[in-house]
């Protein structure tokens, strides 16, 4: 009796009791999913991928012929699967069931000759007192089972030399045994029975290591994991991903989908405009995602300079400042800046993140930005498109080139929350990929106040978006370019609508603006209106109506937004705003210096009421009287103004790597 | 030999009676990850996952200990505090599947703290700081459930670095933060192989749990970086950011980590709860924006997956916004937390597909977490959302509160409270629990 190992018993039992006795609808809930059958169907073998977790480490270790050997040794040019044991142990769903496992993958492996000579499996003890190597050779010996009690149990498998290796591994001290452990990651307490006054009893979080032939632990196995046809699937997968067809399962089908590189149709040029998040018709129930995955947003960089020497039909020549000639290298430094969330305090904000390319290079999602750490940006992030030819900056004027301009975000507190132009500078200059950047661009100039405001600039300036239908039609003289209706609209634009007072159209080019600033009342209404309920989305096609206080409990104050007087200082600016540039209008929803009009619709309507009446309301706004089919004219005219270069400029932007890594 | 095998067996049987009439009792809290190490008793510690507020104390994230057990002399009190630097929008926390190390994500900074909790539970201590997410991840922000996995853990993210939005993905790591991969939800373009069975595939995410039985990995969908980062009233009034809300769960192959089916739930569904029982296989979300209790539940027959709305939270015309909930570990009971009304209220799930509620009651201003002991006697609470989604002035009330649970009188009492303002820690979020017996 004695020489029966207590453990080996217990596998028998276990075996007895799955294989052959019927089990209790208590005992199932109970005794671990690798005793039994799986009750789910696996993903085919070679479906999936099983990347690497992380090193096996190395160590020196006893085998039971009592010689030292290393693990590497034994792990070289094998699929190896490992678990940590002990011959004492008592759990049933610990060390009994890594062995019941460890005998059906032998059976398993049998069947399929690719994986029974390239595996192997290792018990490695982690009761080294205990576990000597003879008493491991012993059980080794065995298959597992001891010699007695093998005529008890025909559900086992004898030792066959062409199953699997099995290998029994200890060590020679405690203290080694921990630097393996350690080396795992495997978890080992050791607990004092004091009630019972026994011995230490062991207790091990069970875990089993799927090493590969490079020595790389490609999967980790604990109890509800541990099944001897997860692992040959597993066992499988990998020898499919290095060429080896462990048997005829894998199918045509399943290897193409393996191999073929997804999204190819949205190389070059096609790609979406607009957010790849598209939310069209959330207001209705019938509302159906278009969703693009990001990994297809995918572009090819453009030699963006060609647009200095020729601007695109209907523009006129793009201008610079004498000290900042436009030059490619400044232009792809600028472009590197512009995606670097790193220019912000805590590496999240990029002038990307609010610009955003394909929609628009402004935000679609929202009305208003948020910044650092969440805080609130009064007004609606403008456009790029086409920023080269504003004379005044911000939507209340409050610059005057595209080179100041650029510090403003980066240094305010509630957008990327810079807190110096030094720390700016020093931050640059400290990460490896700027190195020698702006030397290359400004003549060996590092980086500075300067060159970091010329290198956005550069980029910026460079986004410009004509040849549009509109410009064919009237630069180009092509009648047919653009359709009657859109036609019909142009009249009324420059006509009844008088929508040209302030969106300007010059004979040799049009910017539709005309750089100054008015007061529609937008601003005035958003200072000076309240409300009581609101309606508000939830869900497709569902809204409720949200009253004030619900807002107020869980809302800051309102931030006060006066328009120009915030320059001026000159009551009679108050919500004066700059009249922004109409090209490329129909990608930059929603609309107004607040983001507040969703549709142009809701623009050309909120023109036709004559805006919202107030003290110091621009002369130019009135009551225009148009016909619903008037109103669509014009807005098929506002859609004749979308640039030919797009999804060039897109395609441009997606190609620039975003700046996330610290080093 | 015959009558040594069977005194054996005797014996053995014996044994293993034993060992299986205490496999119960191999979980503490109801919430956590099914492969992890247990406390099988009264928990020493709760480890609070705290948002830094400007201008409180250090105004930085904190890991805060308070003692729990009645035994403590410290008990109810803040024992240990360890600051990380910076407010990096403190969320969710998780501990790895062996339980020495508390993993905490910054939604803000994408920065996951790892703290050691076993060298001694009453102090963790930040043992290391992932600050390559994004990178690691291909562009993956907003790091929110850590979640175990046999000798790994796999995080959550609810954004992405290309447009703040809700397209986002899961991310893998070793348990000493090695990055192993990235799984991108699946969107129209690439259903990767999972059936859209509803009208969306919208890419969004925010939490994951797994019926390992199954082989089934679950996971929900909130919104993108711009919303749960923006002031809470000014988003209500942003027409378009309401659209960026998730509207789906995802059921994937555990194993293999490929999803199968995306399955629609309007309204933003957020935490997600499985049921112990070894038959029961089925999961509760409820969506926080249209107030309602989800069950997933797989169909026997075809082993799909089926959302149904089976009951309603308060009342949804004046968003209660249901945030964190607990399952019971018997099943018979769902806890659901509602922030703008800051009340827990009590569901009677025996029957899963007809939650009644069976309890009210205010917790305060405002409340957000609840973590119950296994027992279910005990349950926490804390009251921070986010950041910039809490309360305003006088209902922004910052605490920790235990209270004991008396299932058969249906009566919950209050055991004590700690003030996080007051405390100078800040706003209190995700809570976990520790104990000393777990690393003797």
């Amino acid at each position: 009796m004695a020489m029966i190992n207590p453990f080996v018993a217990f596998v028998v039992l276990i075996l007895h009791l799955c294989v052959a006795s019927p089990v209790s609808a208590s005992q199932v809930q109970l005794i671990a999913p690798g005793y039994g059958q799986l009750n789910y169907n696996l993903p085919e073998p070679g479906s999936y991928k099983l990347p690497v977790i992380v090193e096996a480490k190395d160590a020196q270790v006893l085998n039971v012929d009592n010689e030292y050997t290393n693990l590497h040794q034994i792990f070289e040019g094998k699929y190896t699967l490992l678990s940590f044991i002990y011959t004492r142990c008592s759990d049933v769903n610990g060390c009994p069931l890594a062995h019941f496992v460890y005998n059906n993958i032998q059976q398993q492996a049998s069947k399929y000759p690719a994986i029974n000579h390239r595996l192997q499996l290792i018990s490695m003890s982690i009761d080294p007192m205990n576990d000597t190597p003879e008493l491991l050779k012993s059980i080794s010996k065995s298959g597992g089972h001891n010699h007695d009690l093998m005529e008890h149990n025909h559900a086992s498998i004898k030792p066959d030399k062409d199953q699997v290796d099995w290998i029994y591994l200890t060590t020679t001290s405690i203290e080694t045994l921990q630097t393996i452990l350690d080396d795992y990651d495997q978890t080992v307490n050791i607990k004092i029975d004091l009630s019972k006054n026994q011995s230490d009893i062991i207790a091990h979080v069970l875990r089993v290591y799927l090493i590969d032939p490079e020595k790389k632990v490609r999967n980790i196995y604990s109890v509800p994991f541990l099944h001897h046809d997860i692992l040959i699937n597993d066992i499988k997968t990998l020898l499919l991903s290095s060429g080896v067809f462990p048997d005829k399962v894998i199918s045509q089908h399943d290897m193409s989908m393996t191999n073929t590189t997804i999204h190819e149709e949205y190389k070059a040029y096609n790609l979406r405009i607009g957010p790849g998040d598209s939310r069209n018709g959330y207001e209705s129930k019938t509302y159906q995602t278009a969703s693009l995955s990001l990994a297809a947003r995918q572009g090819q960089s453009t030699d963006l300079i060609k647009y200095v020497a020729a601007p695109p039909l209907g523009l006129p020549p793009i201008p610079t400042l004498t000290t900042n000639e436009i030059t490619a290298k400044k232009v792809d430094l600028g472009k590197k800046l512009f995606f670097d969330r790193r220019l912000s305090l805590n590496n999240t904000i990029s002038c990307a993140m609010c610009h955003i390319p394909e929609q628009g290079f402004t935000s679609n999602e929202l009305e208003r930005p948020v910044g650092f750490e969440g805080r609130s940006v009064k007004r609606n992030a403008p456009s790029l498109f086409n920023a080269a030819y504003l004379t005044r900056l911000f939507h209340d004027a409050r610059e005057t080139t595209l080179e100041h301009q650029a510090w403003h975000p980066i240094l305010a507190s509630n957008e990327m929350a810079m807190p110096s132009f030094g720390a700016t500078i020093k931050k640059i200059q400290s990460l490896k990929d700027y190195h020698g950047l702006f030397e290359l661009a400004f003549n060996d100039q590092p980086a500075s106040i300067t060159t970091i405001g010329q290198a956005l600039s550069s980029y910026q300036r460079t986004l410009v978006s004509g040849n549009s239908p509109f410009d064919n039609w009237y630069y180009g003289e092509q009648p047919e370019a653009i359709s009657k209706q859109a036609q019909r609209g142009f009249s009324l634009f420059t006509g009844k609508a008088q929508c040209i007072n302030c969106h300007t159209i010059n004979p040799k080019y049009a910017l539709f603006t005309d750089n100054a600033l008015h007061n529609t009342g937008i601003g005035w209404q958003a200072s000076m209106a309240d409300f009581e309920k609101e309606s508000v989305l939830i869900a497709p096609g569902v809204s409720i109506e949200v009253s004030r206080t619900i807002k107020e409990k869980v809302g800051n104050k309102p931030q006060s937004d006066l328009g120009y007087y915030e320059i001026t200082q000159n009551p009679s600016d108050r919500w004066r705003y700059r009249t922004p540039g109409l090209r490329n209008v129909e990608l930059t929803a929603p609309y107004m210096h607040d983001g507040s009009l969703a549709s142009l619709r809701e623009v050309i309507e909120f023109y036709n009421q004559g805006g919202f009446k107030n003290e110091t309301q621009s002369p130019l706004m009135k009551k225009l009287n148009l016909l619903a089919a008037e109103i669509d004219d014009i807005e098929a005219f506002l859609l004749t103004l979308t640039g030919d270069n797009v999804a060039e400029l897109i395609s441009d932007a997606f190609s620039v790597p975003v700046g996330d890594l610290m080093y | 030999m015959k009558e040594i095998l069977s005194k054996l067996s005797a014996t053995i049987t014996a044994v293993i009676i034993a060992i299986v009439a205490s496999y119960p009792a191999v979980a503490d809290e109801t919430c956590m990850s099914p492969y992890m190490v247990k406390i099988t008793g009264q928990e020493d510690f709760v480890y609070i996952w705290t948002l830094g507020v400007e201008g409180v104390g250090d105004g930085q994230d904190k890991m805060v200990t308070v003692a729990v057990n009645p035994q403590s002399e410290n008990y109810g009190k803040i024992v240990h505090a360890v600051s990380v630097g910076g407010r990096n929008e403190a969320h969710h926390s998780g501990f790895t599947d062996d339980r020495k190390y508390l993993w905490a994500g910054g939604l803000d900074s994408n920065k996951i703290f790892i703290f050691d909790v076993h060298t001694d539970p009453s102090k963790p201590s930040l043992f290391k700081t992932i600050d390559t997410f994004v990178s690691d991840s291909g562009g993956v922000v907003g790091p929110h459930t850590t979640y175990a996995l046999p000798g790994r853990m796999i995080v959550t993210g609810l954004s992405n670095n290309k447009d703040h939005g809700g397209r986002t993905a899961l991310v893998e790591y070793t348990n000493s933060g090695k990055y192993i991969g990235t799984y991108w939800m699946p969107t129209d373009d690439n259903l990767q192989g999972a059936i859209k069975s509803g009208q969306y595939a919208d890419g969004y995410g925010y939490d994951i749990r797994v019926l390992a039985r199954r082989n089934v990995m679950l996971t929900s969908s909130f919104t993108g970086w711009s919303n749960y980062m923006m002031d809470f009233g000014q988003m209500l009034g942003d027409s378009e950011a309401m659209k960026r809300f998730g509207n789906t769960m995802i059921i994937w192959d555990l194993h293999s980590r490929k999803p199968k089916q995306v399955i629609d739930v309007p309204g933003a569904p957020l935490e997600i709860r499985c049921a112990w029982g070894a038959e029961n296989n089925y999961c509760f979300t409820t969506t926080a924006l249209t107030s309602k209790i989800v069950l997933l539940s797989e169909n026997d027959a075809s082993n799909d997956w089926v959302a149904s709305e089976v009951a309603t939270i308060g009342d949804p015309s004046s968003i209660p916004l249901p945030v964190d909930i607990s399952i019971s570990s018997d099943d018979s009971m769902l806890w659901v937390n509602t922030f703008m009304d800051g009340k827990t209220r009590g569901f009677d799930i025996t029957d899963p597909y007809q939650p009644k509620q069976v309890f009210e009651k205010k917790i305060g201003a405002q409340v957000n977490m609840v973590s119950s002991s296994w027992d279910g006697k005990r349950l926490y609470y804390t009251s921070s959302l986010l950041a910039n989604w809490d309360k305003k002035d006088q209902d922004d009330e910052q605490f920790l509160k235990l209270y004991h649970w008396d299932k058969g009188n249906m009566e919950m009492k209050e055991q004590f409270a700690i003030d996080f303002y007051a405390e100078k820690m800040g706003r209190p979020h995700q809570m976990r629990f520790g104990s000393y017996a777990l690393y003797n």
